[in-house]
């Protein structure tokens, strides 16, 4: 059939500006991980779309290929591969809901001027859109028209959505949804976009595995077969990752500087390596001379990857010298434990604050500055700058034990924190 | 009547339906975390959707006899065809009903229960407006962009998304119960034949 035949009579036509103007609109309240004008991060955000443009292709295609089914065609005899054939019937499918991911995409990039879309990103995307487009048209074959194009749409849709509130976190990352990627100190996990493509390539084989071969219940479980195996393939790939599908940046996108401590950056923010490594000096030197260690490294980078001794940096484009100063303050804070995630009470969560505090003016904070990014607990506790004040006027030892003591606090549910300083 | 039963499947009508409340009480808690445009964020409970099982096994038993006969018959299949479908609407609903009151969870099996009425009445209405093929996709689209867009930013949901809203509110009762007397009208009106 010629091409702008196929376009009129499909029902991508009549959907694409319904989806177009449902996906421009959806992007472009839907927040991205950074503010800054990062490549990926704005690809991934746009990318979103595709939780609901996956079940809507895959629905359509459905749609057409009941219509096949129910005038007969699909059963007649042809000189054409089957696959061929339903390639037919669901290009204006995936050629509409593919420019309208694209288009969303878009959205996100343009406002921030000359940013390079990330490819690996729109390859996925496009990739996830066509396997379930020609699952959908499989499963339409299979099933009667009446249910199949409003089962798939209410299916696909849970496989797409659902998994974000399943535990374990990682099978988010098996659908091809990344628009929790990435801070500007990451980048797409390639385990990431091995897994959903694992995941899409099952998907795809099982589809056309069904499309080709008449139905038997053998070809049938061969098929779910196929889907299985790559779901487990994906699921093997990703389950190392976390809730978001993030990974270092590559060692040529960081610039570094200075030695004990050395300071990274990311290449967008090059500009301010010299100001963040000063300060990361100062800082270092005044809690080296109060007995505590420093990171031998405040990098970029998403804290899921730190090697030992690095510490996260997290600074932007638009940070003040008083917001690298406590980015920096708040490296040196002790993780919190497995035990204040799980749930169960935890005091020393205090105690952070107050050492916050106390690095933020050794590290050369002003106490108004100090004020802005950490408030006061009432009444009933110490004010954390007058309390980081005292302490830094305190003996050498007093200090010590004082530190110790909240970082033990700060690390250990069952220890509460020490919110006085006693001379010994 | 009996062959008429046999020819829509009436018993697999009743087995999804007891599927479905089966669902709904071990499952129709979890809940499904939506991408929303105008709320901060919206996570509805299984149960929203898992009714729309009901206007899909209509529809499709619906779709099974022989249009051409059916439509020169003397005997009124379209009453029947709403009889069958009163009964599963009616069905669903008391299976829900019930189920809110004894083993629970309750909220979201009231929920189902006005989501199956509602459902089965809009996917009749779209029935008898576009034909039994895409009716279907009416109410199952209708409750995605309930989930989609009916969130408030001020929380809670839109006076038309009756689907996602609360089920201890009397207007989603009253959108429910409308549409489902509207499809019953529209079925018995205005019956497209099917080829």
């Amino acid at each position: 059939m010629r091409a702008v035949n196929r376009l009129r009579i499909s029902p991508a036509a009549w959907a694409f500006p319904v989806l177009l103007a449902l996906a421009i609109g959806y992007v472009s309240i839907y927040p991205t991980a950074t503010s800054e004008p990062y490549g990926v991060a704005l690809t991934a955000a746009g990318g979103v779309t595709i939780a609901f443009l996956a079940p809507v292709a895959a629905a359509l295609a459905a749609w057409e290929a009941g219509r096949l089914a129910r005038g007969g065609w699909w059963t007649l005899p042809h000189v054409r591969p089957s696959a061929a054939l339903a390639l037919d019937a669901i290009w204006p499918i995936v050629l509409s809901c593919g420019l309208v991911l694209l288009a969303g995409m878009a959205t996100r990039l343009l406002p921030a001027g000359l940013v390079v879309p990330d490819i690996r990103v729109i390859f996925v995307g496009l990739v996830v859109l066509f396997a379930h487009t020609v699952a959908g048209f499989a499963i339409g074959l299979w099933i009667p028209p009446v249910i199949a194009a409003a089962t798939i749409l209410v299916v696909d849709y849970l496989w797409m959505a659902m998994p974000r509130s399943l535990e374990p976190l990682w099978l988010r990352h098996l659908t091809g949804d990344f628009s929790s990627c990435c801070d500007v100190s990451a980048d797409l996990a390639p385990t990431a976009i091995l897994g959903a493509s694992l995941v899409a390539a099952g998907i795809l084989a099982a589809g056309l595995l069904m499309i080709s071969t008449r139905g038997t219940a053998r070809r049938l479980a061969i098929a779910a077969g196929f889907a299985t195996v790559a779901v487990a393939a994906g699921a093997l790939a990703v389950r190392d990752l976390g809730p978001d599908p993030v990974a270092a940046r590559p060692e040529s996108e960081l610039r570094c500087a200075g030695k004990a401590p050395e300071v990274c950056v990311v290449r967008e923010h090059e500009a301010r390596l010299d100001e963040v490594h000063t300060i990361a000096a100062r800082a270092a030197h005044a809690w080296t001379d109060a007995g505590l260690g420093v990171p031998d490294r405040f990098i970029e980078a998403p804290v899921e990857v730190l090697g030992p001794g690095e510490a996260r940096l997290s600074i932007s484009t638009l940070s003040t010298r008083a917001d690298i100063t406590h980015s920096i303050a708040y490296a040196m804070l002790p993780p919190i434990p497995p035990c204040a995630e799980q749930g169960m009470p935890y005091p020393g969560g205090l105690a952070l604050d107050y050492l916050l505090a106390w690095f933020d003016l050794s590290a050369g904070l002003e106490p108004a500055e100090i004020r802005i990014r950490i408030g006061g607990f009432g009444p009933d506790f110490p004010d954390p700058v007058a309390l980081a004040e005292e302490v830094a006027r305190a003996s050498p030892d007093a200090r010590a034990a004082w530190l110790t003591a909240n970082q033990r606090s700060a690390s250990d549910c069952a220890i509460e924190p020490v919110l006085t300083i006693t001379e010994r | 009547v009996t062959l008429f039963l046999k020819v829509r499947r009436a018993g697999m009508t009743v087995v999804v339906l007891v599927a479905m409340t089966a669902l709904i009480a071990a499952a129709g808690r979890v809940l499904v975390p939506v991408p929303t445009l105008f709320s901060a964020g919206l996570a509805v409970p299984l149960s929203v959707l898992l009714p729309l099982a009901v206007p899909l096994v209509v529809l499709w038993s619906q779709a099974l006899g022989e249009p051409r006969l059916e439509g020169t018959s003397t005997r009124r299949v379209p009453g029947l065809d709403l009889g069958l479908a009163l009964c599963a609407g009616l069905g669903s609903l008391l299976a829900c009903l019930v189920l809110g009151s004894t083993v629970g969870p309750t909220p979201e099996a009231y929920a189902a229960a006005r989501n199956s009425v509602g459902y089965l009445g809009l996917g009749m209405a779209a029935r008898s407006a576009f034909g039994a093929h895409p009716a279907a996709v009416v109410p199952a689209a209708y409750a995605l962009l309930a989930m989609l867009f009916g969130g408030r930013p001020s929380g809670g949901t839109s006076w038309w998304a009756w689907p996602v809203a609360d089920a201890g509110g009397l207007d989603s009762w009253v959108w429910a119960i409308s549409l489902a007397v509207l499809g019953g009208v529209a079925a018995l009106r205005f019956r497209r034949l099917e080829y």
